[in-house]
């Protein structure tokens, strides 16, 4: 027998060593066991790794050596930055499944090639390999176009700084020409009708594509209106024959269910289409009108009378609009000011007399505004009758810029302005982005009730327009048949015959609703409202409206259709992934030629007509929030227009308390979820499912992602934020002057005012201390004005004031030097930066985490447990996830 | 030296409007309010009686002129 | 000659015409401009808004009676350290018959270049009747927004509606405290009915004040205030009237 422990004595084993130890020594030398032992002993006690983690590194740390030249590698970039490179892994831990996160990252710095992070010029250094292949070859053909032009114009003899061949062609005068156009219409008329109806095969249609792709990224930076046509015949003609496509090869007539549920979702796709081609007619070419003259003797102004009509309203609110119009800049014998009160309050009659304002009210309120605005036709005299909501304050510019427009063309029964809101509506305010977003009214205020004016179809909006009392009269006054009385009036009068007439000058602003649930409200007191409109008074049909007037009515209609189509396409994708069927019956990569680039090109053109009004992505998250909410309201309408009822829509409510609106957002949780399960079972079906369906599996799944990222920014907007203060603030930039105590003055610049305060920068804050009394001095016109102030803070070069106690004549002058300026709105539309596709996704993106987050932070407790696990597992999932290493150079503190 | 139109602070909001879209300041008409005029007159009695004064002289300079 | 002359004078005394003659001129040096200032007022109190020594109370009266006009002239101007030239009245208030002199002598002078600012410092008490301006010069009236004003004004215009004159004539508020009611009420009413009035006013600021104490101009002692622009808004001003 031989002696076991004498054996490893002559082996020389330590005795205290745990037998599995023993037991490999005898295999593997002693000296091997012992760094090891020594090692996974360091790893386990000092380091407090776990078993398996110390076991592994403890391998690793004896393997390595023997494969690579340690010190060498100790020199290298990578050594020294290792956990720069390999962000997943934790200096100090080892966890099971990090040899797979190792093995990934590594792949992933191997392909893909990356750069320092210079000045943070992110744009360079996340620019992949892959990314640079399309940008490479439009660089490419603009540099063939610039050489080209520049050769043509060096052998001419001129100047090589004129513009690109392709941006003087775009530019060169005979395009006005009519016969040119004429040759040019009919041309791509004949073109349409080829590539419209002509079958390609799939090679056919991916280089037609391709073209149309690349022309429209070579326009793109090209201005002017003709590249813009261009545009819009290209969308034309790929919609179209897509959607040709869509009748003609894409129907499964075999499959009862994908059948049906394709024509849904044809349909639907139909409904976008014809909202895409309408919006083309009616956006092409904005009108842009600009304000008539008056004459100059004011005798033959007429006379104005102004309706503030009030319901139940504060008086804080009404106040301000009616102090603003008492300072319209109109002859004073001729503007008569009322306030129309169906709530009838006695503090608002004390008021009216206080500031000298006319006080209506009357003794029923039937049929809410249209009613309380009639009453008061019969107790007034005006030729013209202005109209603002009581929360509207109008500039003082507001009447000589629009009455103009009456004395020019007696034909002219409304004008309308925009309506501009100084506060965030609840998009902006949850979301926060107010002025970096244009919000959801812009897109109608600035572009599409300008497109409306060239067709001579604008409507009235209920507020900051005026309306001739002749032509008012002449269809029995205002409208109260259907819930929006002032598009209804506004079609009334133009079947007399009369026009009207839109000038995109905001020269009043408002509050915007202060709820979601407000806001929807309103929305779908709008919807409910187009829709009796069609069932009453149908635009499309009916006398005295002619076919641009029509279409532009249509398409308003059209606008609050959305809410079933937008369903439709929340829940499309998973029609294929949870039953499978096709319901676009074509092959993978027909779809990814036919579908994806007409997307993106209209994606693109319509960023480039509505790129100052809307951000691309958002119009489907604005969508998304009204879909299921107008889908009944509407289709109730539709049916029995006179069902339902005039809910009015809240000003001046406060948000109390932060928190998620559960009730109001349940239609998108719901979405949400299906879509979150469908990605969830398509994953499954693409590793256990059938091989060729893999390719429409992956489409269908990526449609569902990008649902989720729609669903998430709604839901993102339902987490109603707090609203810190009633007094709303508006930003500024016009000058001013302070007075200090010592009696010395300043310069200033207002940057931001409210009815209590106002905020001033300067670069002599320092001289502005706590508590100080000042004196603002603020000019309306050539008149100045000073108010008394104290500093309420002061940092940096911005100064805060509040006003001390105001007299009413000083109150007067103040809302005339601050809400009432001609210039107080001018810059709405220049703030904002042209859209930018790729950006506005990304910020969609993040929006849309941000509701996710929302769900999960305001989850009801019973779920939290749930969500908190399958969290965790994502996190986890995603550890092994490539991740960019953050290489940045060494900062240096203090 | 240019004469310089604009004058810094006293940058008028009317102008600013007008020039946005290209009209013509010169089209538009600040309003005087003819009633504050007279009351300020009659407010303060000094001014009443200069008032008085002055237009009995115009009228006198107008007998004159027939 | 594209001399321009401008004369400024108090409808009263102690409106602060001295303070916006020198804010003028060194407004003017600092857009480099030739400015010469001239003091016909027997207070002699525009030498000190130029920082010039107190005890020195020389002037052009000191040697009137030199027949070379041009060494009369050379001799007697100061410049301050902005690179404005002055011509203080001098300590003998007797000759104050000659300001008229003056103002015609300043018609003849070589040595005022072309584009050249003249600015006028004329006593409040003196008749502006009796000075001996023409065609192309600018009389400015300064005032305050104040009833003894008011009435001044209406008394004056009383007395010069029939009479043509050549040079311009225009109305100008100092010191205007927006504050004041009253001020208010006055400008309102003169912007009403004074079609002589400047289309703007000079706010009141104490540094104003405070800067002669430091023997220098308001504006250069406080750039931040808006008297700053007040007088530039007042010399852009001058030129169009001088352009047209």
């Amino acid at each position: 027998m031989i002696n076991l422990t004498t054996e490893l004595n002559a082996l020389k084993i330590p005795k205290r060593w745990p037998l599995a130890a023993k037991i490999a020594a005898i295999f593997i030398s002693p000296k091997v066991i012992d760094f090891f032992l020594y090692k996974y002993n360091d790893l386990f006690t000092h380091y407090r790794m776990n078993v398996i983690s110390a076991f592994i590194l403890s391998l690793i740390y004896l393997v390595i050596p023997l494969c690579f030249r340690v010190d060498k590698i100790q020199n290298t970039k990578l050594y020294k930055n290792f956990y720069q490179y390999y962000p997943q892994l934790n200096k100090g831990e080892v966890n099971a499944g990090d040899i797979f996160r190792f093995i990934i990252q590594s792949t992933y710095l191997m392909l893909i090639k990356q750069n320092k992070n210079k000045d943070r010029n992110l744009k360079e250094s996340t620019k992949t390999q892959l990314k640079r292949i399309l940008p490479f070859i439009l660089e490419k053909i603009k540099k063939l176009d610039q050489t080209v032009s520049e050769t043509i114009l060096t052998v001419l003899g001129k100047e090589s700084t004129s513009p690109s061949a392709l941006e003087s062609l775009a530019a060169a005068k005979f395009w006005e020409k009519p016969l040119i156009r004429n040759i040019l219409l009919i041309l791509v008329l004949f073109m349409c009708a080829v590539f419209i109806t002509v079958p390609f095969s799939l090679e056919a249609q991916a280089m037609f594509m391709s073209l149309i792709l690349i022309t429209a990224y070579a326009l793109k930076g090209i201005k002017g209106r003709m590249p813009t046509m261009i545009m819009v015949t290209l969308s034309v003609s790929t919609s179209t024959r897509y959607l040709w496509w869509r009748y003609t090869e894409t129907l499964n007539w075999a499959d009862p269910v994908a059948l049906w549920l394709g024509l849904g979702l044809l349909a639907a796709e139909t409904y976008a289409w014809m909202v895409l081609i309408l919006g083309f007619f009616q956006t092409i070419r904005p009108l842009n009108r600009k304000p008539a003259k008056l004459p100059k003797d004011m005798e033959t102004w007429p006379c104005v009378d102004v309706y503030i009509p009030t319901y139940n309203e504060p008086l804080s609110v009404v106040r301000l609009t009616a102090i603003a119009a008492t300072s319209l800049d109109w002859p004073k014998d001729k503007l008569n000011i009322y306030i129309l009160d169906d709530g009838k309050r006695s503090e608002f009659r004390e008021f009216a007399e206080e500031i000298g304002v006319g006080y209506l009210d009357r003794p029923d309120n039937s049929h809410a505004k249209a009613g309380n605005l009639n009453h008061a036709m019969k107790h007034t005299t005006g030729e013209y009758i202005a109209i603002f909501d009581c929360d509207h304050v109008p500039v003082r510019s507001f009447l000589q810029m629009t009455m103009g427009s009456f004395l020019k063309d007696e034909k002219v029964c409304l004008v309308q302005t925009p309506h501009h809101f100084f506060s965030a509506d609840p998009f902006e305010r949850n979301l926060d982005n107010f002025t970096k977003t244009p919000n959801e009214n812009m897109l109608f205020y600035g572009l599409i009730q300008d497109g409306n004016d060239m067709w001579d179809a604008t409507f009235f909006c209920g507020s900051c327009a005026i309306l001739k009392r002749e032509a008012l009269e002449s269809i029995g006054g205002f409208a109260f048949e259907t819930v929006t009385e002032d598009a209804h009036t506004a079609l009334r009068m133009q079947r007399e015959g009369y026009k009207t007439v839109y000038i995109n000058l905001p020269q009043a602003a408002g509050l915007a609703t202060e709820s979601l649930s407000a806001h929807i409200g309103q929305r779908i007191r709008w919807a409910r409202g187009m829709a009796q409109i069609f069932r009453i008074d149908n635009p499309l049909m009916g006398k005295g409206l002619d076919i641009g007037q029509r279409l532009c009515y249509l398409n308003a209609m059209l606008h609050f259709l959305s809410g079933v189509p937008r369903i439709v396409f929340l829940t499309a994708p998973l029609a294929m992934i949870y039953f499978n069927a096709y319901i676009i019956y074509a092959p993978f990569l027909a779809i990814m030629v036919y579908v994806i680039p007409t997307l993106l090109q209209v994606k693109i053109t319509n960023s480039r007509i509505q790129g100052k009004y809307r951000f691309s992505f958002w119009g489907e998250v604005y969508e998304s929030v009204l879909a299921w909410y107008i889908l009944k309201p509407t289709t109730v309408a539709l049916i029995n227009p006179n069902k339902g009822k005039f809910n009015v829509t809240e000003k001046g409510g406060l948000v109390e308390q932060k928190h998620f609106d559960w009730s109001i957002s349940k239609p998108y949780v719901v979405l949400l979820i299906l879509n979150f399960i469908g990605i969830i079972v398509g994953c499954f079906r693409l590793f256990f499912g059938d091989i060729s369906q893999i390719g429409v599996l992956l489409i269908s799944m990526a449609w569902a992602g990008y649902n989720l990222m729609i669903l998430g920014a709604a839901v993102a907007v339902a987490a109603e934020s707090k609203q810190v203060r009633h007094a709303h603030r508006i930003s500024a930039k016009f000058p001013a002057i302070a007075k200090l105590k010592n009696g010395h003055t300043v310069k200033v610049m207002v940057s931001d005012f409210s009815d209590s305060g106002i905020g001033i920068t300067t670069e002599f804050a320092h001289l502005f201390q706590m508590e100080d009394k000042i004196e603002i001095m603020m000019t309306r016109g050539y008149k100045q004005f000073s108010f008394p102030t104290y500093v309420c803070n002061s940092r940096n070069q911005h100064v805060g004031l509040i006003l001390d106690d105001l007299s009413k004549s000083q109150s007067v002058s103040y809302v005339q030097c601050t809400f009432s300026r001609a210039d107080a709105w001018i810059d709405w539309q220049h703030n904002f930066k042209h859209d930018k596709p790729s950006e506005s996704f990304k910020e969609v993106r993040n929006t849309s985490i941000r509701g996710f987050k929302n769900l999960i932070v305001y989850a009801p407790k019973k779920v939290k447990p749930i969500i908190n696990n399958i969290i965790k597992l994502i996190v986890k999932i995603s550890s092994f996830m490539p991740k960019k290493p953050k290489l940045e150079e060494n900062k240096n503190y203090g | 030296m240019q004469s310089n139109k604009n004058n810094g602070y006293r940058t008028h909001d009317i102008s600013r409007l007008i020039s946005s879209y290209g009209g013509n300041t010169a089209d538009y008409i600040e309003i005087t309010e003819e009633e504050l005029i007279k009351n300020t007159i009659n407010k303060y009695p000094l001014f009443r009686d200069i008032n008085i004064a002055k237009t009995n002289i115009m009228q006198n300079i107008k007998k004159v002129a027939t | 000659m594209s001399l321009k002359r401008i004369f400024f004078s108090g409808l009263k005394g102690g409106v602060g015409t001295s303070s916006i003659v020198a804010n003028i001129a060194c407004a003017l040096k600092y857009e480099n401009e030739e400015v010469f200032a001239v003091d016909l007022d027997k207070k002699n109190e525009l030498r000190l808004h130029f920082g010039m020594d107190w005890q020195n109370e020389s002037g052009w009266t000191n040697s009137f009676v030199d027949q070379n006009i041009e060494k009369k002239w050379t001799e007697h101007f100061y410049k301050d350290s902005d690179g404005v030239k002055f011509l203080p009245f001098g300590n003998f208030p007797k000759m104050e018959c000659y300001v008229p002199d003056i103002i015609k002598q300043s018609n003849q002078l070589s040595f005022l270049q072309d584009h050249a600012w003249l600015l006028f410092d004329c006593p409040s008490h003196i008749d502006k009747e009796e000075l001996p301006l023409g065609k192309g010069d600018v009389l400015i009236e300064v005032i305050n927004c104040n009833p003894a004003c008011h009435s001044l004004m209406n008394v004056s215009h009383n007395n010069n509606q029939s009479i043509q004159k050549d040079y311009e004539h225009y109305f100008l508020i100092n010191n205007f405290n927006s504050n004041s009611e009253i001020e208010v009420d006055i400008y309102q009413l003169w912007r009403d009915c004074e079609p002589k009035l400047a289309p703007f006013f000079i706010h009141s600021d104490e540094v104003i004040k405070e800067a002669l104490a430091f023997k220098n101009v308001a504006f250069n002692c406080a750039r931040y205030s808006v008297v700053i622009d007040d007088y530039k808004t007042l010399i852009s001003w001058l030129i169009s009237k001088f352009n047209d």
